[in-house]
């Protein structure tokens, strides 16, 4: 007899419907699976053997073959068990047909039938909502990240013996409430700003990165505190929108790196890869999403960015400037959203103390220039301000005033977002000239001090142009419609490694 | 100590026999500057000495050794290279030699020379190469306000504190030599060549060692005793306990220098050098004023100092009929009493712009800007570690001073 059961395989982020053909027949007794399964899939045969049986059903000797069309697409993961061991179930007269139209199953089975959860449960609810299924059968630990769709009504199970006894009407499940859950306050989950002593340079570096949603490298020797500053930009961003959280959680979905039961991702990511870490791993590869996607509308923090492989760096400068990844897979190749804002860490120099007031530092200007050669001018093209961390001088003053919280900086990070946001819709309407967008406008004293400041700091086109990016945010935070000369002053102080004074002395 | 007296002077520069002769004297190895200057005295001329040495070398431990050395050098072929490069070469018994270094012990037989010297009052500026960024803007500070009063300043042209002494000089468009420890046309640091094109067209680049001569770790103590040799006094600005200055100090002592020395933080070891240097006695030096008055020079005050200020950037953008004029730099003006303020928090020496945001109770965004045009006007400079210093020969414009032309305002206050 002839059977199927609805179910999906991920496809980049996205899920794509599988139909789950099951047939039962005459023949030596045998179990097939056909369709382009991989290995885990494969092994489907033995979990649901056991899993049939340890739950109370019968699995009689016959010839069994699973299809899973569409079949040129390969099919991944232990998440057909579920669907399989249903189909089989109806196969074999243990549940009625019309039971399990409609449905969307998927998980991962025990040997005693328990469910275990599986990536993507999210993107799976999404195909069902496509499809305008009646309901999604997915594992307990995956029933609220699936239900953070509305529209889609989704059962949560604990083993096969439930989902059978749900399918069959004898101990029906309520629906999951849908786990949209409010977003957490404001700044809740992350470091606070008000941690962090004194560096005055380094904290307004933050507030203007994260007005601008600019890229920014952290310069300074060991111990200054550059991770910890680093930590505290997520929560000066603005909290994310919701269909930016639902975009973080579906990613995290799919690479299954939700913790059981979570409902919607609503903070912002932080990732911090470390410097031995392959490109695969930073950008992606093999089509799984990296680093980079997982620090999708979050932070990507490189600590000891020099230290990372070239390959690495190299790689980073596409999505950088895309916002998005192209990573390629067994069959052509699979777009990821990357949209991060990178924050970078590096020593000003092999010895580290190059700057510091008390120790000289012993490192040659040809050391210094190797170090800092490693950073590819294309990579530092992309981040638009560089700023030096240095070492509080002795005695310098450990109280002084209190810092900053995180809530008033965030506040007017807001303001400035909200305004920035305001101008480009008027451009509907009135759209700047090409190639000015990203600090339009802007007026003619702020431009005469950029080429004042190109002529005699010697900064290169891309340096300039990042220069103006930084303006910008500043002008947006300090509430100015066109970008003004006290502006672009400021924005300047950010390309210290544009200069060829960096190296001197 | 041996002082002996100089050799009568000649009214006439010596020939071509004596430089050559004196090139070669020099050229001899395990013979030091001392052995040939006691066989000049005993011959009478270099040339007499180079044609008498199988007697004069008698009593050598080798004499095979020189006399076999004396068959293959050709002073001649190293006066016609060094001269060719446009080199000059002064012997000891050119009367254009400097007479403070005639008069030491063992001053080099022959000096390569690229620019000029004169007779005019110097003092040395000498430290460690990995200084910190206070010593750099003392030794800029020094090197500047001692050409300006007149003064030339010798140094080595290493990295660190002797490349800030140069450079302080050149500001002040004042005169500047550099010693070398490798050939007069072999720029050691490489990163130096500019600097020392710089130091030649206003000063000179001196040389014991014949050209192409590479620099070798040995020679560099050796020269040493060319630099306090040149000069009246010796300033020594940071070093560790073990600094190439301290070298110098010794030479200086033996040729009667006066040593000074730049008082540094407690806190960083390259104040260590300076202040075992105070503790035995050597003289504090704040200013540039407290060597020239120990030294009894007299001040000859502004030669012709470098523009206060670069001139306006050539890409400025042609300012539209009817639009306000641009400030006196030829860039828009911060107007605003803070920036005087902020170059008035430099005035005492670098400062980092953390601290100098706590010292002016500005906000870091205001501060941020106002260093930022101040940069881009050339009033001050950025060193590592977000150190902020003024520029030498900027005094940078006085918040009273008033300002001329009328001006683009633009900032917030
Ligand atoms: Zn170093």
């Amino acid at each position: 007899m002839l059977a199927s059961v609805l179910s999906a395989t991920l496809d980049g982020l996205d899920a794509l419907a599988v139909s789950v053909e099951v047939d039962v027949g005459p023949g030596l007794p045998s179990f097939a699976i056909v369709g382009l399964p991989d290995a885990a899939v494969c092994e489907a045969r033995e979990r649901v053997r056991s899993a049939i049986r340890n739950s109370g059903f019968d699995l009689p000797p016959r010839r069994v073959v699973v299809n899973l069309a569409p079949a040129d697409r390969r099919k991944e993961g232990p998440a057909f068990d579920l669907p399989i061991a249903l189909a089989l179930l109806v196969a074999t007269g243990q549940i009625a047909p019309d039971a399990v139209t409609g449905y969307l199953a998927l998980g991962e089975l025990a040997l005693d039938g328990t469910l275990r959860p599986v990536p993507g449960a999210l993107a799976a609810a999404e195909a069902a909502r496509g499809l305008g299924a009646r309901g999604v059968l997915v594992p307990a630990a995956n029933a609220r990240e699936a239900a953070v769709l509305e529209e889609v009504t989704v059962y949560g199970l604990g083993a096969l013996r439930g989902a059978v006894e749900h399918l069959a009407g004898r101990a029906p499940l309520a629906p999951v409430p849908a786990a949209r859950d409010d977003p957490p306050p404001a700044g809740a989950p992350y470091p606070d700003l008000a941690d962090v002593r004194g560096q005055p340079a380094a904290r307004r570096a933050l507030e203007v990165a994260a007005a601008g949603g600019l890229n920014l490298l952290l310069v300074g020797p060991p111990g200054v505190g550059k991770t910890m500053l680093a930590r505290r930009l997520p929560g000066l961003l603005p909290p994310l929108a919701l269909e930016d959280a639902l975009e973080v959680t579906k990613i995290y979905s799919a690479a299954g790196r939700l913790p059981p039961h979570a409902g919607l991702r609503w903070h912002r990511p932080f990732r911090s890869p470390h410097h031995t870490a392959s490109a695969a791993a930073v950008i992606g590869g093999a089509g799984r999403p990296g680093e980079v996607t997982l620090a999708h509308r979050g932070i990507l923090f490189l600590d000891e960015l020099p230290e990372f492989r070239r390959d690495v760096l190299e790689a980073l400068r596409q999505p950088l400037e895309d916002g998005a990844v192209v990573v390629a897979r067994s069959h052509g190749t699979v777009r990821y959203p990357a949209a991060c804002t990178l924050v970078a860490a590096m020593n000003p120099c092999p010895c580290g103390y190059r700057g510091d007031p008390r120790r000289p530092c012993t490192c040659t200007p040809a050391q210094v220039q190797r170090y800092l050669a490693r950073l590819s001018g294309p990579l530092l093209d992309r981040i638009d301000l560089h700023v030096e961390v240095p070492r509080p001088a002795a005695g310098g003053a450990l109280g002084g005033k209190e810092p900053e919280p995180s809530a008033a900086v965030r506040a007017r990070v807001l303001a400035a977002t909200t305004r920035a946001a305001q101008r480009r819709a008027a451009w509907n309407d009135h759209p700047p000239p090409r190639g000015t967008e990203a600090w339009w406008p802007a007026d003619r004293s702020a431009l005469a001090l950029v080429r004042a400041a190109a002529d005699r700091l010697m900064l290169g086109a891309r340096a300039t142009n990042r220069v103006l990016r930084a303006a910008r945010a500043i002008a947006d935070l300090d509430g100015a419609q066109a970008v003004t000369a006290s502006h672009v002053a400021e924005a300047v102080r950010y390309r210290v490694l544009d200069r060829p004074a960096a190296l001197d002395a | 100590m041996n002082f002996a007296a100089p050799p009568p002077r000649r009214s006439e520069r010596p020939g071509d026999d004596e430089v050559a002769a004196s090139v070669a004297l020099g050229l001899l190895p395990g013979v030091g500057p001392r052995t040939v200057r006691r066989w000049i005295d005993a011959a009478g001329s270099a040339a007499a000495a180079w044609r008498g040495l199988p007697a004069l070398a008698a009593g050598h431990r080798d004499l095979a050794a020189v006399l076999t050395a004396r068959a293959a050098i050709d002073g001649a072929a190293v006066v016609a290279r060094a001269r060719a490069q446009g080199l000059a070469v002064l012997v000891w018994t050119d009367p254009c030699y400097p007479a403070l270094l005639r008069a030491i012990a063992d001053p080099p037989p022959a000096l390569f020379v690229r620019g000029t010297l004169d007779e005019g009052p110097a003092v040395a500026v000498v430290g460690a190469r990995a200084a910190t960024a206070y010593g750099l803007a003392a030794a800029e500070r020094l090197g500047f306000d001692l050409a300006a009063a007149g003064v030339t300043v010798v140094s080595g042209l290493a990295r660190g504190i002797d490349g800030a002494a140069h450079r302080g000089a050149l500001a002040a468009g004042g005169r500047t030599v550099a010693v070398l420890g490798s050939g007069p046309d072999v720029i050691y640091p490489r990163e130096h060549r500019r600097l020392a094109a710089d130091v030649a067209a206003r000063g000179a680049l001196v040389s014991e060692f014949a050209p192409a001569t590479p620099p070798r770790p040995e020679q560099f103590p050796r020269r040493n005793r060319i630099i306090s040799g040149l000069a009246l006094g010796v300033v020594v600005v940071e070093g560790a306990e073990d600094s190439g200055a301290l070298v110098t100090v010794d030479y200086a002592l033996d040729q009667g220098r006066e040593v000074f020395a730049v008082p540094g933080s407690i806190f960083s070891v390259m104040s260590r050098a300076p202040h075992a240097l105070l503790r035995q006695g050597a003289r504090v030096v704040e200013t540039a004023a407290d060597v020239l008055e120990e030294l009894g020079v007299t001040v000859v005050p502004a030669l012709s100092p470098a523009p206060a200020v670069p001139e306006g950037p050539g890409g400025a953008p042609e300012a539209p009929a009817g639009a306000p004029a641009s400030g006196e730099h030829g860039l828009p003006r911060l107007r605003s009493a803070d920036e005087g303020r902020l170059l008035a928090a430099l005035a005492a020496g670098p400062l980092a712009f953390d601290d100098l945001v706590e010292a002016l109770g500005l906000p870091a965004s205001r501060v941020g800007a106002l260093a930022g045009w101040l940069e881009v006007a050339g009033l001050i400079r950025v060193l590592p570690g977000q150190m902020l210093m003024r520029a030498q020969g900027g005094s940078g414009p006085s918040p009273a001073a008033p300002r001329r032309g009328r001006e683009q305002t633009v900032g917030e206050d």
